[in-house]
Parts: structure tokens; sequence; C-alpha cells
């Protein structure tokens, strides 16, 4: 090794590692330089989660009504229509693990916080906890300020590009070069033109939608199902230890999915529903998924989702609800 | 620490300048640092396998010493005993007790009576991988193969090695032992390839991988709502998931080494072009297999080679037990012994003549061979995918129902279709060499390269399925 320094400081590299060195240099700093770039629009696009963060910290003081869940939640309630300040939270396929990390995260920060409303959808609890981490973690942390990662964070844990490279570089070009989004988020991060979904390319048909072969999840899992009822036991337990209201909501479902359900998921949903109810003097269950009276075909945008219609009546229904427990409770103390 | 993470990214760069910045006539300097960064590496998972990856090194060190330090072939075989006890009861322990136990109380319905209960152990990662490797050593010192280490530091460093730890290529002590004792030569040209087969085996990994199993996870968690063409699709899509998972893994792991100066075996050689079952573990895990074919297999054939019957007992024992090592479930003892007896039916003479076996002849045709291989390789997939044989066995009950399967269209994906084709004609085209993208700045310029490399990292950070473990840390 001719190059070889004989010197006996660390740092001797040769002059092919130098020239190696060189070369890595010149091929990563364009990575990197577009690494930042992408990050910088990453952040800067539309989102829902930025305008729930931004609300959530210039109102947290006023804050009274929480609501968390998944996609089905999300697209039911629109803070817009509450008749109290309500920070909607609920994002698609939120597990409620999520909302339980995203509840402790917050409790503290809304001073005024008086109702609780989560999701126990018809599968809720057959839903697996995720092992891996969930990269919807670097959006609580750097939108929400909430830290659901179960371990100290890092300066990674707040990029948000590289949490999910796949769904971000597709947002980017829907953003950049297709401009065909269609959202039209409110100050709450609530989609006001979510009406474009499988129902609106069915032309609202209510019996080509019956006869459609749509996929209906009938996954069930019974340890899963375990697992989750603990979970939102302590979930109640915690609520109850911070003197909060709890409504557990059940957002509709379209009568032909609702069919299709696997019917054993739901019993054991509805038998943890009855528990919680009868163990828990705060909770109170607002059941709508069999509500086929008061929702029709035009409130859905699909098989499980309402739109802006639909989150209209349920709005209005949650609304109702949280007024007859005020009226209740003032009763109470008088 | 996963090595298509953030850590892994940062973790890979600051060990490696580390561990040249020491200088070329460190060895000892080189290999501290080495196994610092393995236990690093180990340890991020749960620092509590540090305890036993130590433990099993320093018995396996220990016995070595005393086998090669004694003539006395009674006591040698003491100590062989002693570290291949230690070395199957922790494995035994960890990854089968819980099912054999179980198996046992279900057989004979004695669980309440003799309190027989399941242990709640984790199974260390990669235990399976460092085990073997760590065996390999005292049984080669045993049969006088190498002689014993007497450099403790060393020896821990070859057990330990991060690149191979938690998913190989299982390396024999006389191949990488013997690297840690050697200066290591810093080759600009091994250096590149080292990083080009990194981003070949990412691309294996993230892109094809992850993608694959987006597919075969929704399709194998509600079988029952799929035909039998998606099911089809979804088991064909497995084989592709698990090739990409691991063998990517391998990629990056050997690239890894390379950029240290280490050469680590070949794991893969396109397995899907195998024209035999036997052909195909020559191609698959060629480093798993061919460490039962040193400790398994021709132990058994040596004492008579000629005898068909012990043959075939080697064969169907070995695969028995290459079925086992991947996981205590009946569907990989399943798995092994149809792998079993089809090699058996493969190297069967069909005359008198010992060479007139389907093996050895090749009277099929090649084409036909390989696709007839990849269909056995593809159905014997299901059952290593299955949680159960009662899954598995739905599996294949619902394939042969012939239902009708109008969700297939809804999986099919043009763009993931051509990222395939990208890695199969890739590999086919190169298949004498170890990976696609070896040597390629022989016959590329410098910016069209560069440009492909760029393309693929797009590729990669653009297409990449959501993140899943490596399939292989969990054998």
């Amino acid at each position: 090794m001719p190059d070889q320094p004989k010197t006996s400081s660390i740092f001797n590299f040769k002059a092919s590692q130098i020239q190696f060195l060189k070369l890595c240099f010149w091929f990563f700093t364009p990575v990197v330089i577009i690494y930042i770039i992408l990050e910088t629009l990453a952040v800067g696009l539309p989102s829902n989660f930025k305008l729930i963060g931004t609300y959530l910290k210039e109102n947290k003081d006023n804050i009274e009504v929480l609501i968390l869940g998944v996609s089905k939640m999300q697209s039911a309630v629109n803070p817009a229509w509450m008749d109290r300040p309500t920070l909607n939270l609920a994002s698609s396929s939120q597990h409620l693990s999520d909302d339980f990390k995203l509840l402790k995260g917050t409790i503290d920060k809304l001073p005024k916080l008086e109702y609780v409303a989560f999701e126990i959808s018809n599968l809720h609890l057959e839903i697996p906890l995720r092992t891996q981490n969930y990269w919807k973690n670097n959006i609580y942390l750097r939108f929400y300020g909430v830290n659901a990662f179960d371990r100290p964070t890092y300066f990674k844990d707040r990029l948000i590009f590289l949490s999910n490279p796949t769904l971000f570089f597709y947002q980017l070009e829907d953003h950049y070069f297709r401009h065909n989004e269609i959202t039209e988020y409110n100050k709450y991060g609530f989609d006001t033109n979510r009406y474009m979904g499988y129902f609106k390319t069915m032309n609202y048909d209510e019996e080509k939608i019956e006869n459609s072969n749509f996929m209906t999840m009938s996954y069930e899992d019974p340890e899963v199902f375990q697992e989750n009822s603990n979970l939102v036991f302590e979930m109640l337990d915690f609520l109850e230890a911070h003197n909060k209201k709890v409504i557990i909501c059940t957002v509709p479902i379209y009568k032909t999915n609702l069919k299709r359900s696997n019917q054993k998921a739901i019993h054991r949903r509805d038998s943890i529903l009855e528990i919680a109810k009868k163990r828990y003097n705060n909770v109170t269950i607002l059941s709508k998924e069999a509500d086929t009276l008061n929702y029709g075909v035009r409130d859905f945008k699909d098989a499980i989702h309402l739109n802006p219609d639909g989150a209209k009546i349920f709005t209005a229904q949650l609304n109702h609800l949280i007024d007859s427990l005020d009226q209740a409770s003032s009763k109470r103390s008088k | 620490m996963l090595f298509n993470s953030f850590a892994f990214g940062l973790f890979l760069p600051i060990s490696l300048l580390l561990y040249w910045a020491v200088g070329f006539n460190r060895i000892k300097w080189q290999n501290v640092i080495l196994l610092v960064a393995s236990y690093l590496f180990y340890g991020l998972w749960d620092w509590r396998f540090l305890f036993l990856i130590i433990a099993s090194s320093l018995v396996d060190y220990f016995a070595g010493g005393a086998i090669g330090g004694t003539e006395n072939r009674f006591r040698q075989r003491i100590f062989l005993y002693s570290s291949i006890f230690w070395n199957l009861g922790v494995l035994f322990l960890f990854k089968y007790y819980n099912f054999f136990i179980d198996e046992f109380a279900m057989l004979f319905n004695i669980q309440h009576e003799y309190g027989f209960n399941s242990l709640n152990l984790i199974l260390p990662v990669g235990l399976s991988f460092y085990t073997f490797q760590t065996m390999s050593y005292t049984i080669d010192v045993y049969k006088g193969r190498i002689s014993h280490s007497k450099n403790i530091l060393n020896f821990l460093c070859y057990v330990s090695f991060f690149p191979q730890l938690v998913a190989g290529p299982i390396e024999k002590a006389a191949d990488l032992l013997p690297q840690f004792n050697t200066r290591r030569r810093f080759d600009l040209e091994n250096t590149k390839n080292g990083l080009r087969q990194i981003l070949w085996g990412l691309f294996k990994k993230m892109v094809i991988a992850d993608n694959a199993a987006r597919v075969v996870n929704i399709v194998y968690a509600g079988s029952e709502n799929y035909g039998s063409l998606t099911l089809v699709f979804a088991s064909l899509m497995f084989f592709f998931q698990i090739y990409g998972d691991f063998s990517g893994y391998s990629d990056i792991a050997i690239g890894t080494a390379k950029l240290f100066g280490f050469k680590l075996t070949k794991n893969f050689n396109i397995p899907y072009l195998a024209r035999s079952s036997t052909e195909f573990w020559q191609r698959w895990h060629i480093t798993l297999t061919r460490w039962f074919n040193d400790y398994i297999y021709f132990p058994i054939i040596q004492k008579n080679i000629r005898s068909a019957r012990r043959r075939n007992y080697a064969i169907m024992i070995t695969m028995l037990l290459i079925g086992l090592w991947h996981g205590a479930n009946w569907t990989f003892i399943i798995f092994g012994l149809l792998q079993g007896i089809l090699i058996i039916l493969e190297r069967t003479p069909l005359t008198k003549d010992r060479k007139s076996s389907l093996f050895h002849t090749h009277i099929v045709p090649r084409p036909i061979g390989i696709i007839l291989t990849f269909v056995f390789i593809t159905a014997s997939c299901i059952l290593f995918r299955s949680q159960s044989i009662g899954e598995a066995w739905f599996m294949f009950k619902r394939i042969f129902s012939f239902e009708h399967s109008p969700a297939l269209t809804q999986f099919l994906d043009k763009r993931f279709a051509i990222f395939l084709l990208v890695l199969i004609i890739g590999e086919i085209l190169t298949r004498k060499k170890d990976f696609p993208l070896l040597n390629i700045n022989r016959y590329i310029s410098r910016p069209i390269r560069w440009a492909i490399y760029y393309f693929f990292i797009y590729i990669i950070f653009r297409y990449a399925g959501p993140t899943e473990n490596f399939i292989y840390f969990q054998f």
C-alpha cells in the first residue's frame, strides 16, 4: 500500500479514501438539497393537519369538545356547526391507541375541555395494534405538539416528508403538477367538499349500489378484540379520572354495507358499549350506525363515510345530545 | 435498527468513518469499533438480547478453546456436546419450547393436570442465525477444519458482525473469522460496489417486497372474501415479497460488509430460475442450505454414500430441519417435508444407473422445469405464509373451488408490474454477476451511471410500499 501515510494520528485516510469521500460528497449533496426542498414543500402543502394544528394553538383555551376516531368520524363532525368550540382530531386509520395518545397529549392543553367524543365503529375493536412506527406520529408531533412515539423524540421525528415519502410525493405531484385537488378545508380542518366518492360515481342510484361489489371488511379477531376492549376501558378510566364527559359514537353506515358487515364483530362491540354504559356514569352512547331514518343515500360519500350533507345531520345529533346532557347535569346540580 | 431506516442511514456512515479513520495498521481498534457498532446495532432492538449473544459467544469461544487445547478425543467431545447443548438449548427455549409444550399438552390432554404452561418469552432477533454460526465454529474446531480462535475480540466480532447478524448470510467460521485477523484493504471499486449493492437491495426490499406485501396482507387477512385467481395472485406476490425481502436484506448486508472491507457469501442466485426443487435450494438461502449440508446431510450419508435409503433419510431429515428452522409451527414442518419428498422424487434413479434421476438427466426441458418448480414453490409458499395448517388448507380449498375473482383487478398495478420486470430482467440479463449493478462503471459513463442511481433513489422514495419488517428477522 504505497499511499498509506506513516502517521500515528487517527484520520489518516489514504488517497483512495479521500477520493471516495469526495465522490460521496458530490453524489449525496444533491440528494440532501432535494430532500430539504421536498421537506419544505411538504410542510407548505395545504393539509387538514396543519389547519387543525393552527386552530388548536389559537383556541386551546376555549375548546370544550374533543372528537377522536377514524375517517368515519372525521367526515361526520364539522366543528363549524357545533355550538361549542370543538376540535376534531379524528383521521383515517387512526387506531384507538392513537386516539388515546392524542387524548393524553392534548388533555392538559385544553383547560375548558368538557366532552370527549370518540368512535367505536362496527370493526373498530377488531383492528390490531400497530407494531411499527406510525407515520402520523410525525404529523402529531409537528402540528399538534403531541408525542405519540412512546419514547423521547429526535430531530427526525419532526420531519414530515420522511414520515411517508410515497404519500407526500403523491400529494406534491397532485398539488404542483396535476392540480386535481378537490378538497376545501375550513379553518377547523374539515373538508367541506367531500362529496366525490363511490356513491356520486354511481349517481346515488340505490339499485346500482345494492348490486355493486364494493369491499366490505369482514375481518375479525377475538384476541385483538380483547386487547382493544381493555384499551377502551383504560381510556374510559382515564377520562373518568379527569372528570370528562364521554360520548361513544357509532357513525352511520350505508344500509347495504351494514347488512354485509361481520355480525359477530358487531355483537361483540355492542356488548362493550353496554358494559361501558353501565360501568361509567360519565359515558353516553350516540348510536347512529343503523340510522336509516335520518340518513339517505345522498348523505353518504361511500358505504362507510358521510359526505358534508350527512355530516350536517350527525353534527346536529351530537349537538343535540350535548345540549340534553348539559340540561340533565344542570338539573342534577340544582 | 432496520437497514431501511433513518437511524441506519446515520449509523452506517458514522461507524464507517470511525472504522477507516483509525488506520489500516490498527486491526484491533477497527475490531473494537466494529464490536461496539454491532452491539449498538443489536442492542437498539432490545438491550436484553445482548446478554444472550454475549453468553453464546463466550460459551463457544471457551468451548472452541478447550477443544483446540486438548488432544484427548473424549474431552474434546465433551466440550463439543456442551457447546451444542447450550446452543440448541437456548434455541429450543426461546423458539420451540412453547410450540412443543403446547402440542405435547394437547396431544395427551394434560395441560391442566400437570401445569404445562407456555413461557412468555420474546424471541431474540436473529437468534437462529448467530446460533448456527457459532455452532459451526465449535464443530469445525472439533473436526479439525479450523484451529480455535485465540483472540476473544475477533471471535466476538465474528459472532456479532452487524451486517449479517440478524438475518445472515450464515457465515462459517472458516470463511469469516480469518477476515477479522487480517489487515483490511480499502478498495475503492469494491467500496463503490458495496454502495451499489445496498441500493439494489433497498430497491428489492422497499419497492418490490413492501408493495407485494400490501396485496398479500389484504388478501390473507380475509381470504374467504376472494376468488381463486386472487388467491393465486396473492400467493405469487408472496413469493416475490419474501424473495425481495430476504434477498434484498442479503444484498444490503453483503454491500455493507464490503464497505468495511469484508466479503460475505452470496445468499441468493435467481431462485425463480431453478429447474428443480434441488436446484431451488442451491439458489435460495444458499448459506442455510450449505450449513445443513455440511453439518446434517453429509454426516448422515458419509457412512454409506451409495445407499439410496440412507440418502433419502438424510434428505428428509435435512429438509424437515430446514422447515423447522424457519419457525415453530406445523406449517413449516409440512413445508420442509414436502420439499424433502420432491427432492427425493427428483433424485430417485429411473433406471439402474444411479445418475438416471430427473435431477441428473434433465429429461424435462428447462423452461418446463422452471415453470413446474416455480409453481410448486409458490404453492408451498402458502404454507409459509399461513398461520396454521387450517388456514393453509382453507387457502388450497378455496383456490381449487374456482370461485370467480372480481376483486382481482383492484390488486393489479401496472407500475408494480414494471418494477417487477426491472427486477427479473435485470437479474436474468446479469445472471453471471452477483447483482445487476456490479461493476456498472466498466460499461457505463459516470453521468449516466449517476442518473441511474438517482433514478433508483427516486423510485425507492416515491414508490416504496408501507414499511414492513424484514420477514426473516422472526426466524
